[in-house]
């Protein structure tokens, strides 16, 4: 099926400008199918523009990027949208819900954007809420939600189309400690599970203890890429 | 997406912000209620002066032809009154016959120059309602030998009263001068002043006597329809049975009138569109700080997955939805207050004496002009869509990465 | 300093302050469109009728205008023209005889309107020469007649042909005289064009044996906002034997077509505020709601909560005056460009237009009161509709505010 593989080759991401600003320098990465990943770094370091280049958000300056074997670089920005529809999910640090829609709704949404029909939709939504422990709070809007409610619900939503891997940006920074641990079984057991990469850009030591990989990021490239032992 | 979740989420936008969504639609429904009024309003106006206006000229005149390029005494109709037999043989219409010179008319301090009409008063009144408009006297009555019935206006200012003595002067079919004496029977008021400074009337047969014409004579012949929206086929069919003579529709008659009503419509036109691009910008401003708010929002979704045609669509959407949660409320208020004033008719004259004095009817009754709703919601339709347009850009230019924000 | 942190915090939110300065902004560039379209309007109607043959003040002797009779002339000499050209304004004066007739060729009669006048004189104040369709038109020592389009057509004249005119002269004198058609003249308006006959002065003084006589001084106005008053100030020189009138006292009728339009132009201005006044409220209530967490915070702080209200109230009226002066800038464009390229009607009521010898367009006034005026009405306005959203915040509770 998919291949869950991260192939980045030289990424160099430059932003032009009177004093043009060096992001990301060479970086060469690769990630396996399965892997529960770090990238961490200090501010400035790169790692938000590594992000989004490794996301498909953005478009490196020059390298390559191959994601579930496909050449990101020759795609256009509207076919980078309906690519990271299929294959790619995000769980970012604040804001992630559609304020306006339910849980179900909002775990639906990306189906709904695929043309999924109505039954399985709402049938693998459901599952997906179950996994995350809050198939009760289905009809509830992100306000009535907890900080890390609201996350579990954009796990879920990350999950919705089968991606590839799933993109998470300092997905525990808001949270406090009980919230970010479940966050992190969740997100951990869904990496058992049903074997989806995820990809963390964090400071958090509680996320970096449970990663099985952490790669460290100064400068714009990275200085440091060590596994650690299941 | 299908169009169902575009409109839940448009709906539900727009109610995150209540208040801010609320004020947009009562401008929304005063912008229609309040610009569908006026336009009503002053389609009454128009309509009456219209009315007015045709009552004095009928909705069709007859002449003999060339009378109107010069108005001999001589040029009367053919044959008599066969012409008016012909006239009245047709339904629906109502018809007086009427002779016409120019003159003077003098009292013992001044002359000025006139239009003396000939006429038969149940006939004319028939026609122009000239009965219903005196204000004072009679329409000829019994009472003077050689009645002439006058406009206030001219009275007033040649200082005539019911009973005062003047002379008519003209010349008459063989081109020589000649007078006639006349006492003040009534005096009229109509709706329009010039008319009233300008026109006299004096019984028919005796200004064909003075004028050495036959009996029965007549210059012009002055129909009012009972539908006036048969113009066109009446004039067809007079215009038929009539070869020869000059068949004028009042439009032809009186192009000042005919202006009033046409030009009306544009203005109309001019003022909606102003009133719209009003409200479009209040809409622009609602809309462009909506989506300033939910910069994050929109960026998410653009990284998700949400291409950009499907942004451009949801602010449309809501763009839409919020225009029209008012225009149905906006539409009701028009049309109820337009039906209620229509009925009752609103009295100007406690407003503006000035009003009431000049010739407008007091009482204006408000009425839409044809296709009016329609035209106004597809400007409002129109104001919505393009007000939509620079919220939208202004969407389309965030950017996905705008969604990670790692601090 | 409370002014120096008002124009900084506008700032600081460019958009959101781009946004409000634009909504006014528009507001007034709207008003002043529709304000100038009906003012222009109006004073078409009036050059148009007052304009081509009554002109804006004449003076005449007292009580001519109710009388207007010979027996009301008054004598041609220099006394009232040396009053009244000391006046401010007063450009100079041109002198009319005017009188009743029936003009006939031979066979027809019609009424018709005598003026005497002098030729350059008269031209300078209507430009009648180029209304001249046919022939020429009159000259000083001139024994001929201008006849009016229509009534030339009525009587079938033309040029070169003879006219005779038959009235009633100065102390019941008869008048008679025949006179060459010089040149046939196009007016527009039915009422002018059916009955004027222009004589030259002296021609018309002996037709009707009113020698040294004229009926009313014609006023050559520097262009003015209000012919009455002018009218006024001439009056109170001549003392009581002569009055002068402006066009409105003149042509009542005129004067009361223009005030109910007036008032019907208010209304539709008036439902112009209306929409633009919703508008306004919105960006500013919405502004001010924004920032109750941080104008809570203030308050915890310790400013008070009129110091506060008078901050908003200043960034209100900053925010509306720059919106304000943009849109009186961008409306001097934009009303010229109407000035010189005006919006046309079209089809039917273009026709009639012409016909009437009007231009089919909507005219626009360059006057420059409009603009000043509708730029302050709508600051008022934004102003008044400010104080909405700064008078809640008098009552703002700095914990409600704080919390979420």
């Amino acid at each position: 099926m998919i291949d869950g593989v991260i192939e980045a080759k030289g990424l160099t991401k430059v932003y032009p400008g009177a004093v043009p600003v060096t992001a990301v320098v060479g970086v060469d990465l690769e990630v396996e199918r399965g892997a529960f990943a770090a990238v961490i770094g200090p501010s400035g370091s790169g790692k938000t523009t590594l992000l989004n280049l490794l996301g498909g958000l953005d478009a490196p300056t020059s390298g390559s990027l191959r994601v579930d074997g496909q050449d990101l670089s020759g795609l256009s920005p509207e076919s980078r949208i309906d690519f990271r529809l299929a294959h790619i999910g995000f769980v970012f640090q604040a804001y992630n819900l559609v304020p306006v829609l339910s849980a179900l709704e909002n775990v639906e949404f990306i189906m709904l954007l695929q043309g999924v029909p109505r039954r399985r939709r709402q049938e693998r939504a459901l599952e997906l809420l179950e996994a995350v422990g809050l198939a009760d709070r289905r009809r509830a809007r992100p306000g009535e939600m907890s900080g890390g409610q609201q996350q579990r619900v954009a796990v879920a939503r990350a999950l919705a189309s089968r991606p590839g891997f799933v993109l998470a940006d300092e997905p525990t920074a808001n949270l406090d400690s009980k919230s970010a641990f479940g966050l992190l079984d969740v997100m951990q057991k869904l990496n058992r599970d049903e074997k989806t990469t995820f990809l963390f850009s964090t400071h958090d030591a509680r996320v970096m203890e449970r990663a099985s990989r952490v790669v460290v990021l100064e400068d714009g490239r990275i200085v440091s890429d060590e596994r650690k032992p299941a | 997406m299908n169009a169902t979740m575009l409109l839940v989420l448009a709906w539900r936008n727009v109610w995150r912000n209540p208040l801010r969504s609320l004020i947009l639609i009562a401008s929304v429904v005063v912008g229609l209620w309040a610009g569908l009024f006026v336009v009503a309003f002053y389609q009454g106006m128009n309509e009456q002066r219209l009315r007015g206006g045709i009552e004095e000229v009928g909705h069709i005149q007859v002449h003999a032809r060339g009378f109107r390029d010069e108005p001999r005494a001589d040029r009367v109709l053919p044959g008599g009154d066969s012409v008016e037999r012909v006239v009245r043989a047709l339904p629906g219409m109502a018809s007086t016959a009427r002779s016409v010179v120019r003159g003077m008319l003098a009292t013992a301090r001044a002359t000025a120059g006139v239009e003396i009409r000939g006429v038969d008063p149940a006939a004319e009144d028939a026609v122009s309602g000239l009965g219903g408009k005196i204000r004072e006297g009679a329409f000829f009555g019994d009472g003077f030998r050689h009645p002439v019935v006058v406009g206030e206006r001219l009275a007033a200012k040649r200082g005539l009263k019911p009973g005062a003595k003047l002379v008519l002067t003209f010349q008459d079919s063989a081109g020589d001068m000649v007078s006639g004496a006349f006492r003040v029977a009534g005096l009229f008021r109509t709706s329009d002043a010039r008319f009233d400074d300008a026109v006299v009337y004096v019984p028919r047969g005796q200004l064909d006597a003075l004028a050495g014409l036959g009996p029965s004579s007549a210059h012009e012949i002055a129909v009012r329809l009972r539908r006036p929206s048969d113009l066109d086929t009446a004039v067809e069919r007079l215009r038929e049975r009539l070869p020869g003579l000059e068949v004028l529709t009042w439009k032809q008659v009186s192009p000042d009138l005919a202006l009033s009503e046409s030009s009306f419509a544009q203005i109309m036109l001019v003022f909606l569109a102003i009133v719209m691009l009003g409200l479009a910008f209040g809409i622009v401003n609602t809309m462009l700080m909506a989506v300033l708010d939910r910069t994050r929002e929109i960026g998410t979704l653009m990284a998700l997955g949400l291409r950009r045609g499907r942004v451009f669509q949801m602010i449309l959407a809501e763009t839409v939805v919020l225009v029209l949660a008012g225009a149905p409320l906006g539409l009701g208020l028009a049309v109820l207050s337009i039906e209620w004033t229509g009925r009752r008719g609103i009295d100007l004259s406690r407003i503006g004496e000035g009003l009431g004095q000049f010739g407008m009817a007091s009482r204006v009754f408000p009425a839409l002009p044809p296709g009016a709703i329609g035209e106004v919601l597809g400007l409002v339709a129109a104001t919505a869509v393009l007000a939509s347009l620079l919220p939208a850009r202004k969407a389309l230019s965030l950017h996905p990465t705008e969604a990670i924000r790692s601090t | 300093m409370l002014f120096l942190l008002a124009w900084r915090n506008l700032w600081r939110n460019r958009t959101r302050s781009l946004v409000t300065i634009a909504s006014v902004l528009f507001a007034v560039l709207l008003a002043t469109l529709m304000n100038a379209l009906q003012i222009g309007s109006y004073d078409r109607m009036t050059a148009n009728l007052a304009g081509q043959y009554t002109g804006f003040v004449q003076i005449h002797k007292a009580g001519y205008w109710d009388d207007k009779t010979l027996e009301n002339a008054f004598p041609l000499d220099d006394s009232v023209a040396r009053i009244a050209k000391g006046v401010p304004g007063v450009r100079g004066l041109v002198p009319r005889l005017e009188s009743f007739a029936l003009a006939s060729n031979g066979s027809a009669t019609a009424g018709c309107q005598v003026a005497g006048v002098d030729p350059t004189g008269e031209d300078r104040l209507t430009a009648l020469g180029a209304k001249v369709r046919a022939g020429r038109y009159l000259r000083p020592g001139d024994d001929g007649a201008l006849v009016a389009e229509g009534l030339a057509r009525n009587l079938a004249l033309g040029v070169g042909d003879t006219m005779v005119l038959l009235g009633q002269g100065w102390h019941g004198a008869t008048a008679a005289g025949k006179f060459p058609v010089r040149g046939i003249a196009h007016f527009g308006s039915p009422e002018l064009d059916d009955h004027l006959v222009y004589l030259p002065l002296a021609a018309a003084q002996r037709l009707y044996a009113a020698d040294g006589l004229a009926t009313a001084w014609v006023v050559e106005a520097e262009p003015c906002a209000d012919f009455a008053a002018l009218a006024t100030r001439i009056s109170r020189g001549l003392g009581p034997r002569y009055e002068a009138m402006d066009w409105a006292r003149m042509l009542p009728d005129l004067r009361q077509a223009i005030a109910a339009d007036r008032a019907g132009g208010l209304v539709m201005i008036g439902v112009l505020y209306l929409v633009l006044a919703f508008g306004i409220f919105g960006t500013l209530l919405m502004m001010v709601h924004e920032r109750r967490r941080e104008l809570g915070v203030l308050v915890s702080v310790g400013m008070r909560r009129t110091r506060i209200a008078a901050l908003l109230l200043l960034e209100s009226a900053l925010l509306s005056g720059i919106g304000v002066a943009g849109g009186m800038l961008a409306s001097l464009p934009l009303v010229w460009w109407l000035s010189v390229h005006p919006m046309r009607f079209t089809g039917e009521a273009a026709k009639a237009y012409v016909r009437l010898g009007v231009e089919p367009v909507f005219p626009t006034t360059t006057r420059p009161e409009v603009l000043l005026q509708q730029g302050a009405l709508v600051w008022a306005m934004a102003l008044a509709i400010a104080l909405v959203p700064v008078v809640r915040t008098l009552r703002l509770d700095p914990l409600e505010a704080t919390r979420r």
